[in-house]
């Protein structure tokens, strides 16, 4: 149990925030907090993953293959992360426990109201017809130790590849984490990601709070703390979510009870922080490595879900019209148009193998 | 021309619908929209709110622009796109902005109090009103139902790596391989069968009748390699089946998981 644990923090906590560190301190963000460099960690995770598992699902390399390059990837990111900004990391988590007591009431309430959420998804049970593919293809790869030559409903051998699921493959990198945690896919996915990915998705809403509530928005307005007013924000979104429940399709829906499948945390995770990186990038022309991470974020929707691959374009293109083309802001344009290479790029893979029937 | 922008448009709202059933929460959304809208102190953000729901609204309903994104993601899932409708996000913001209009603390506190009621009447509250979460049974959190049929089957196997190929009832053949993708199933959701032209067809049909015809669905299930099966409690079943070397290894609620005795691999 306690190894488990363990293994939790480090793949969980340890390893996406000294990835983000990584990233982060190459560019001395500096002004970025601990939920900044989470997040940032885990979208340089999804990337990397997505950039290798590609072409070794279609080169049918060996899942075990695959667990082993992401593992050694993985750790080289979180050692030079640690080399380039451990100073600065360890100083923010020493900051985070040092004030653990000297925060705003909202703060508290919100930290409780996410927990709540995420207890559901430890101590509950929801079923979900879907996990019938996206849980079994990964029972299946590590079952076969193969990636997606296996019909995860019936285990019969596929000859080609199901290019829709296949140029996604979360279930993959979900069936690496149960690897390394020594866990059954399923337990991960339904009480180990489910949990950590609100938590994450959170986090991404304290970042868009900070973006919301910034001082410069606040000026000339009566002098209300601006944690006071991110931890309500928080506080009030939980409660949207939490009564969200009239339609199994919305964000709140699909964060509260189906969040560990790839479709979900594109909706509850990766869309808002797409929304609140490209709002950024508009308020904060001069930060360096935007660019950077808004690629990194397509290329984690990519993996996430086929949609990933399509709908932050449409985004990134309203953002385009918004803060480039209607305030003559060429240089917006370009950043967003470099934002959906990625989807371009998979895009055309998947047009150009679907037209040649390579598979 | 028209049709097909109409169909388009038609295909729009109804998505629309569905996505909101019987919610209200687009109505709070509205209402937040307008006071950023119209209050002052709104303006610094104002364009982010205002201009990206608008344009937002615009490319969903605009017909050649939701045909471009249908032919791209498939009609049967262009609700998705209303997962960049940053719902939560409006009404939260303007929530927090109107709390902090509030100058009393009993207001503020009626104000927090308000505002959930508001939202639980809008919508449905996920712990109490059709709650979706049960109690666990296990940390995988797979029903038991389907667990006890995989630790059945898996006792007994001559050997861990004795082939296993189960034709479960419906209600248990999604959770089987997600548990355990060991065991091989005849058919999977969504119509994926094992071999379908060589009787999976015909196991699928038969598992779902009452009565069943017990040589040709043996004789089928032996053709395929079918040598586990899992069949709901009734008349003379055992018995039946028993003629056939089908001997019966457990029970799991109202099933009876039966082993080919005649089975070789």
């Amino acid at each position: 149990m306690w190894k488990m644990i363990i293994g939790i923090i480090l793949w969980f906590g340890v390893v996406p925030s000294l990835a983000g560190t990584l990233v982060l301190s190459f560019w001395k963000r500096h002004d970025d907090r601990l939920a900044e460099c989470i997040i940032t960690g885990y979208l340089l995770m999804f990337a990397i993953c997505q950039i290798i598992a590609i072409p070794m699902i279609f080169l049918e390399i060996h899942f075990s293959t695959f667990c082993r390059i992401l593992a050694a990837i993985y750790m080289i990111t979180s050692i030079l992360g640690f080399l380039k900004g451990g100073k600065w990391f360890v100083g923010m988590i020493w900051e985070l426990f040092r004030n653990l007591t000297h925060h705003a009431w909202t703060v508290y309430a919100a930290v409780a109201a996410v927990l709540v959420q995420a207890y559901y998804y430890v101590q509950y049970m929801v079923t979900n017809l879907d996990d019938a593919y996206y849980v079994a293809v990964a029972t299946t790869a590590i079952e076969t130790d193969t990636m997606y030559r296996f019909s995860p409903y019936t285990g019969r051998a596929v000859t080609g590849f199901n290019l829709r699921y296949c140029l996604s493959p979360f279930s993959m990198l979900q069936a690496f984490f149960s690897q390394c945690l020594g866990v059954h896919p399923s337990t991960l996915d339904h009480t180990i990601m489910a949990p950590v990915m609100v938590i994450v998705a959170y986090f991404v809403y304290i970042s868009m709070g900070r973006l919301l509530f910034s001082e410069k928005s606040m000026a000339g307005e009566k002098k209300e703390s601006r944690e006071k007013m991110i931890g309500l924000f928080l506080v009030f979104l939980s409660m949207v979510h939490v009564t969200s429940y009239y339609c199994m399709r919305n964000q709140g829906s699909v964060l509260l009870v189906r969040i560990w499948q790839g479709k979900a945390t594109l909706a509850a995770v990766l869309i808002p922080f797409l929304f609140y990186h490209c709002y950024r990038m508009a308020q904060k022309p001069w930060e360096k490595g935007n660019t950077v991470i808004l690629v990194m974020a397509a290329f984690a929707c990519c993996l996430v879900s086929s949609m990933g691959i399509v709908l932050p374009m449409v985004m990134m293109g309203i953002f385009a019209l918004l803060f480039g083309v209607f305030q003559k802001n060429g240089r917006y344009v370009a950043k967003m148009a470099a934002g959906c290479v990625p989807g371009i790029l998979y895009g055309i893979l998947y047009v150009a193998l679907k037209a040649l029937k390579l598979w | 021309m028209t049709d097909l922008m109409m169909n388009q448009l038609n295909m729009s709202v109804s998505w629309l619908r569905d996505f909101n059933d019987e919610g209200l929460h687009f109505i709070l959304m509205f209402l937040a929209l307008i006071y950023i809208l119209i209050s002052k102190k709104e303006k610094y953000h104002r364009r982010l709110f205002i201009g990206y729901s608008l344009i937002f609204t615009l490319v969903y309903f605009c017909p050649v622009t939701s045909w471009v994104i249908t032919r791209a993601v498939g009609e049967l899932v262009y609700w998705r796109m209303l997962w960049m409708m940053p719902l939560p996000i409006i009404i939260a913001y303007a929530a927090v902005k109107i709390w902090c209009r509030m100058k009393k603390k009993w207001q503020r506190a009626v104000s927090i109090a308000g505002f959930f009621t508001v939202l639980v009447m809008l919508g449905q509250f996920i712990y109490l009103d059709g709650c979706p979460y049960e109690k666990r049974t296990n940390w995988e959190k797979i029903p038991e139902s389907p667990v006890a049929i995989c630790n059945i089957i898996n006792a007994n196997r001559g050997s861990e790596d004795e082939w296993v190929l189960l034709a479960a009832p419906e209600d248990m053949v999604p959770y089987i391989r997600v548990y355990d993708a060991g065991i091989h199933q005849v058919y999977g959701r969504k119509g994926d069968y094992w071999m379908p032209g060589k009787g999976g067809n015909y196991i699928v049909k038969a598992l779902k009748n009452e009565v069943l015809d017990y040589e040709t669905l043996i004789a089928k299930c032996r053709r395929i390699n079918c040598n586990y099966i899992v069949l709901p409690d009734g008349a003379s079943r055992v018995e039946n089946m028993q003629t056939y070397h089908f001997e019966v290894i457990g029970r799991v609620g109202s099933y009876i998981i039966f082993k080919d005795m005649d089975w070789v691999e």
